[in-house]
């Protein structure tokens, strides 16, 4: 035989081997084939719907298997679980655990862990199953649904034989005629309202509008008031450079107080020769007593 | 009318004897296949062969089958499974289905066409040219030197292409998982695994190694049927392959039988 026909069976082989046996080992790696398992001892009070190989699920994600099953000597169900080490850490001490028989679908054990803190569950502890058979309970929360459900329609039916008894939908709505009236009535009511208040809104809009340009028009109060405010800002400036020289008039007040001083005494001087020289003068007008001028 | 009723019991008669002759050189052959004489030089060259004409050299093709097949029908798979809402029970389906059902079916058809009609024909070539007869007068045992490799062979070859062909549909739905689901691999090899059950895998690599043992052992009994005659070659090709398309269709059903109860 040609020696290179053995090298490629050879090769054919080994790389068929290896692919076949890293794909069968990855699935087994991923079905925890390679972690250790714990076996945990569960009881139950009756063995129905358990069965070898179902499923132990916590969160919706199984966990766990249920290996054997045996009846003890006190009668109770004995039941064997494989939980994988990464696994057990769901089950604590505190957990319950409940055999679920869904109406559709296959039987399972869940686990409810509302206390993480609580110790791990150990491999001496035998916690119970507790059972709950879907369908009795199903029926049992469907019963008195059922009963509402039937109330619901006899009220449905009574409410319908009413109604079918009215003239017309608003009838149907309110109850009787009269309320029909009435809410005629107010609907109509509400439409002379509404021309009513259409009309005081457009008087208020022309108001406003007036207010508007008296407010802000060419000879509005707006206007007026920057212009008095200009004004009164230029006159202010003004007063501010005449107080500036209040200083310097008052200064010059007080020199001219002085000669305001000597002004009227000059003033004063004056109008007494001017009043000497009258009483002269009237001394030589005839008829007068004194003729007699006396000069300054 | 009495000729009718005469032919289907003549049919029925040959068809039974067939059968039991077949099962029981299984047996004989199984019961031979684990004599410690079994294994020697010339037999296990033979056997290497056999596995480089029935599995090394079809290899390329194969695989361009696999891919071009896998690639297919993952992807209406899944897109049908996408459609009909059942995302839940893709894993269920991509195991049950394509993996331990399709991909057998698919390697032991390609097998046959190619294989079982080879060894049909040469050995009934040796039966018309008195090779074997010449064996037997050199007290070779043609059991241990011409059929058991060939067997064996089959079975190998069928095993290993089978996990070739699986691996390839795998990565194939890896590929559309992502895709159409948007899945990444951790999700995927999750739901892959969480849906393969040992007891799947068992029923899988028995029927490839059944598929494998009849799909050689049939061929090599109908050649054995032929005379010296050379026109009797491709009557016994004939009946051969009829009785390994047989085979294959009892094997499917007991394999689906064995799973489902």
């Amino acid at each position: 035989m040609p020696r290179n026909i053995e090298i490629k069976v050879g090769i054919f082989i080994i790389i068929s081997v290896l692919l076949i046996g890293a794909s069968v080992g990855y699935v087994a790696y991923k079905k925890d084939a390679f972690s250790k398992v714990y076996t945990f001892t569960f009881m139950s009070k009756s063995g129905d719907g358990f069965s070898e190989g179902m499923p132990l699920v916590f969160a919706g994600f199984k966990i766990g298997t249920v290996d054997t099953m045996a009846l003890s000597d006190k009668g109770t169900v004995l039941i064997k679980i494989n939980i994988p080490e990464r696994h057990i850490k769901w089950t604590r001490k505190s957990s319950i655990f409940i055999l679920e028989r869904p109406l559709i679908g296959q039987p399972r054990i869940v686990v409810y862990t509302d206390e993480m803190d609580s110790p791990v569950l150990s491999t001496d502890m035998a916690p119970e199953i507790f059972h709950v058979d879907s369908i009795d309970e199903a029926i049992h929360k469907v019963q008195p649904l059922l009963t509402k459900i039937d109330r619901i329609l006899d009220n449905v039916v009574t409410i319908s034989s009413k109604l079918s008894q009215k003239e017309t939908l608003m009838e149907m709505a309110v109850g009787d005629k009269e309320s029909v009236s009435s809410v005629n009535e107010f609907l109509q009511s509400i439409d002379t309202m509404g021309r009513r208040l259409d009309t005081i809104l457009s008087k208020v809009d022309t108001v406003i509008a007036r207010t508007d340009q008296g407010l802000y028009g060419s000879d509005g109060l707006v206007v007026l008031l920057r212009t008095v405010l200009t004004d009164i800002i230029g006159k202010l400036d003004r007063l501010n450079s005449v107080i500036d020289d209040i200083p310097t008039v008052t200064g010059q007040v007080v020199r001219s107080t002085g000669d305001l001083d000597n002004l009227r005494k000059d003033i004063d001087d004056t109008i007494h020769a001017v009043q000497e020289l009258l009483k002269d003068i009237d001394k030589m007008i005839p008829m007068k007593k004194e003729r007699e001028i006396n000069v300054p | 009318m009495t000729g009718i009723v005469e032919s289907i019991g003549g049919g029925a008669i040959s068809a039974m004897s067939s059968f039991r002759s077949t099962i029981f050189a299984a047996a004989v052959t199984i019961f031979k296949a684990f004599n410690k004489e079994i294994c020697n030089s010339a037999s296990f060259s033979v056997l290497i062969s056999q596995i480089y004409f029935t599995a090394v050299e079809i290899l390329p093709m194969f695989i361009a089958i696999s891919v071009l097949l896998g690639t297919l029908v993952m992807g209406i798979l899944f897109q049908t499974i996408k459609e009909i809402g059942l995302d839940q029970h893709l894993g269920r389906i991509l195991v049950g289905f394509a993996v331990t059902e399709l991909s057998p079916f698919v390697t032991v058809l390609l097998l046959a066409l190619r294989s079982s009609s080879a060894i049909n024909t040469e050995i009934a070539v040796m039966k018309v040219n008195r090779e074997i007869d010449t064996l037997t007068a050199f007290r070779i045992d043609a059991d241990r030197y011409l059929f058991i490799p060939r067997i064996v062979n089959g079975m190998i070859s069928l095993v290993l292409l089978n996990g070739l062909f699986s691996i390839i549909l795998v990565t194939s739905g890896l590929i559309f998982s992502k895709l159409i689901f948007g899945m990444g691999l951790a999700t995927y090899s999750q739901i892959l695994a969480g849906s393969v059950h040992l007891s799947d895998s068992i029923i899988l690599v028995a029927k490839c190694l059944t598929f494998g043992f009849f799909i050689t052992l049939i061929p090599i009994l109908s050649g054995l049927r032929a005379t010296y005659d050379v026109t009797t070659i491709p009557v016994s090709v004939l009946h051969g392959m009829i009785r390994v398309f047989l085979a294959i269709i009892l094997i499917e059903v007991l394999s689906l039988v064995a799973r489902f109860i």
